[in-house]
């Protein structure tokens, strides 16, 4: 898979080409939004990374390009700034995803599988966490790679908080999700079930935690050693 | 003492109001005071010349007084004709023929002054105007009296004073409210340019820089005002774009360096030698936000029309942190009411606000601790830490500028607060900082309540980004 690096400066521009590649991307390289252009007209990419910072023009622009010349390939956007409103306004030029500087080479890789992965294959995957892997599509869970036998709501809740690993999320989320939109249910329902699938980890030595964001909901991330 | 409002159109109304009433007061007084002076001319002329035939008809012969009366004038005086009537009084001021009924005169003649003397006299509810002249006639002084009874229906020229200020003072009203409304057209309308450009100037915000007063008929007495204010905007304009190419550029020449460190470092096949060396780069990259931070918050105008609900806000706060605070083995949780809490503010810097904040209190609760976000209505959020609370000494430099409690720390926790600070101050709030009473520190941020938006207003507002805020901290 082609990615375009777009980013004036060479040492970092160097050192993305040889993380990317060594992570099996195939990598063109443009110092300017001149030659980023020219490279896409010439070549279809898999992904673009694009730093806003170039020297002959704004990025924000060449990604309104592309976008008004129909080209989709999914950009992932470098930035200095920190501003919301300069996030806001690459996403609204059509940028998919962006990166504030500096980043964890580990985060650019995963957001960049994360867009080739967009949009069809989000069912046909594995979530894999800790000593857990959850294959979603065929609902079955491993754990140390033997598989583990779970009920369908102990499923239904680990994948949920699996498919967003190491964030929080927000318990009306859980709850909709597990219960269905609008459902009638207690106000502990919740917790009874993130208690159970708590004590069923425990039992598969399963090395997850699920916290609870008191007052926000939860989050599930590797057991501390 | 109640202010005049200062509105030009209320100031030159009430002035031509002024000016009006003064005038509409002086002109019928002074017509009146002149018509009232040619009556009295009139009238004393009238007495003079009935007098002057009083005195021709006088005559002394044979040692008496005789009165020759022209018919006709008996006939009038007989009749009272317009209320006039006559005395004739010898040297002494005996009567020696009158016209009046009693038969007597109505005024004593005063030897000492022989010029006509003029005079009122009430009676019976009657006015009498009258004159009484001194003649000379045979070598024998004599005094005439002429009177004339103003109440006669006959007397018309004393009522005509009377009746035109009566008039006059019922054209005077509708006359003063016609200007008046004359008066408001003239200057709404002169002013319309003006009342123009304040709207223009209203809409003037951070997104609506190049805004500028339009001149288009404006007068000119408030041109250069225009001119000027307009002027200044271009000032403002250059130096607010300045400032943010300024810190855009900053952002880049600092981070782009950076990002090349923190590969390289990455890239160490020593794990333990990279972990610190990991954390002073997160530390320098903190640093490094925080001034780029401050530096954009200085030229930060708020628009005053936008809200935030801080409940959804803590949310997404205490969400987006909790991560970080985990990693650490501390707990971050949001308490308070579940409703939403409206308030004047924009939501991008709130949460900025609350994430340094909550920064700060991760950093002094110790590990297994809890950060408390507390929401309360009407529009207040704390921030609650079961560190070691604030010192009294220490509260009021807290939210400077680059104070921080522990100097050797160096991971730009003090710049933090001060950040807080700014966008509080920004947005009209207060932040303070108080001890509670188990422990720990209480940072309140007061802001100022608002309505709930309207339904577009609500959507503006909405679900963060997913994908949170791109700068969370790498320790996580």
């Amino acid at each position: 898979m082609r990615v375009l690096v777009v980013e004036d400066n060479n040492e970092l521009a160097e050192l993305l080409t040889r993380k990317l590649e060594a992570a099996s991307f195939g990598v063109d390289h443009a110092a300017t939004a001149e030659e980023a252009g020219d490279a896409l007209r010439d070549t279809r990419y898999a992904a673009v990374v694009l730093d806003l910072g170039l020297p002959d023009r704004d990025g924000i622009s060449l990604v309104r390009e592309m976008r008004s010349a129909k080209d989709s390939t999914p950009v992932l956007v470098l930035t200095a700034r920190s501003g919301v409103e300069d996030r806001v306004a690459g996403l609204e030029a059509g940028a998919d995803d962006y990166l504030v500087k500096p980043f964890a080479f580990e985060e650019l890789a995963a957001r960049l599988r994360a867009l080739l992965r967009r949009p069809g294959e989000v069912l046909g995957k594995v979530l894999e966490t800790a000593n857990v892997a959850f294959d979603t599509e065929a609902r079955q869970v491993f754990v140390d790679g033997r598989p583990e036998v779970l009920s369908a709501r102990e499923l239904t809740l680990l994948e949920i908080l699996m498919r967003r690993s190491g964030k929080v999320v927000p318990k009306r989320y859980v709850e909709d999700h597990l219960f269905g939109m609008g459902a009638e249910v207690g106000p502990n329902a919740v917790e009874v079930s993130v208690h159970r699938l708590r004590k069923r980890l425990e039992a598969l030595k399963a090395r997850l935690e699920i916290h609870t964001v008191r007052g926000v909901g939860y989050l599930l991330a590797e057991a501390a050693a | 003492m109640i202010r005049a409002p200062r509105s030009i159109l209320f100031r030159i109304v009430s002035l031509h109001v002024a000016a009006l009433a003064a005038a509409s007061l002086l002109i019928p007084l002074t017509v009146v005071t002149l018509l009232n002076a040619t009556v009295t001319a009139y009238e004393r002329d009238a007495l003079h010349r009935h007098e002057a035939e009083i005195a021709r008809a006088a005559k002394f012969e044979a040692g008496r007084w005789r009165l020759d009366l022209p018919a006709d004038l008996q006939a009038l005086y007989a009749h009272g004709y317009a209320g006039f009537a006559y005395a004739v009084l010898d040297d002494r001021g005996a009567v020696l023929f009158s016209s009046l009924p009693s038969g007597a005169s109505i005024r004593q003649p005063d030897p000492w002054r022989p010029k006509p003397r003029f005079f009122r006299h009430e009676r019976q509810g009657a006015v009498f105007h009258g004159g009484l002249f001194h003649e000379r006639i045979a070598g024998r002084r004599l005094w005439i009296e002429v009177t004339q009874n103003l109440s006669d229906p006959d007397v018309v020229v004393d009522d005509i004073a009377t009746a035109f200020l009566k008039r006059i003072g019922w054209l005077v009203l509708p006359i003063l409210l016609a200007l008046l409304a004359l008066d408001f057209y003239i200057v709404r309308r002169a002013l319309k340019p003006v009342l123009e450009a304040s709207q223009q100037a209203g809409s003037l915000g951070p997104d609506t820089l190049s805004v500028r007063l339009s001149s288009e008929g404006m007068p000119s007495e408030i041109e250069p005002l225009v001119r000027a204010v307009n002027a200044a905007l271009d000032r403002i304009e250059q130096g607010y774009m300045r400032q943010r190419a300024f810190t855009a550029d900053v952002a880049h020449e600092l981070r782009t360096p950076l990002s090349i460190l923190r590969m390289r470092v990455e890239d160490l096949s020593d794990a333990d030698a990279a972990r610190p060396l990991l954390a002073d780069i997160d530390a320098m990259t903190r640093v490094v936000g925080q001034l780029l931070e401050m530096a954009e918050l200085e030229t930060v105008v708020l628009d005053p029309d936008q809200r935030a609900d801080l409940h959804a806000l803590g949310e997404e706060v205490a969400a987006y942190m909790a991560p970080f605070a985990l990693s650490q083995r501390k707990h971050v949780a949001l308490t308070g009411t579940g409703a939403p809490v409206w308030v004047q503010g924009d939501k991008p810097r709130l949460f900025r606000a609350l994430r340094n904040l909550i920064e700060n209190a991760i950093a002094h609760t110790p590990v297994g601790g809890t950060v408390e976000l507390v929401v309360m209505a009407p529009g207040e959020i704390r921030v609650l830490d079961e560190g070691p609370g604030v010192a009294p000494g220490e509260r009021e430099l807290m939210f400077r500028r680059r104070w921080r409690r522990d100097r050797s720390k160096g991971d730009g926790a003090g710049l933090g607060l001060s950040i807080v600070a700014r966008i509080v101050e920004a947005h009209g709030g207060a932040v303070s900082v108080e001890n509670r009473p188990e422990g720990g520190a209480a940072f309140t941020v007061s802001l100022i309540p608002a309505p709930e938006p309207s339904a577009a207003g609500v959507v503006e507002q909405g679900h963060a980004d997913e994908r949170g805020q791109g700068d969370q901290p790498d320790r996580a």
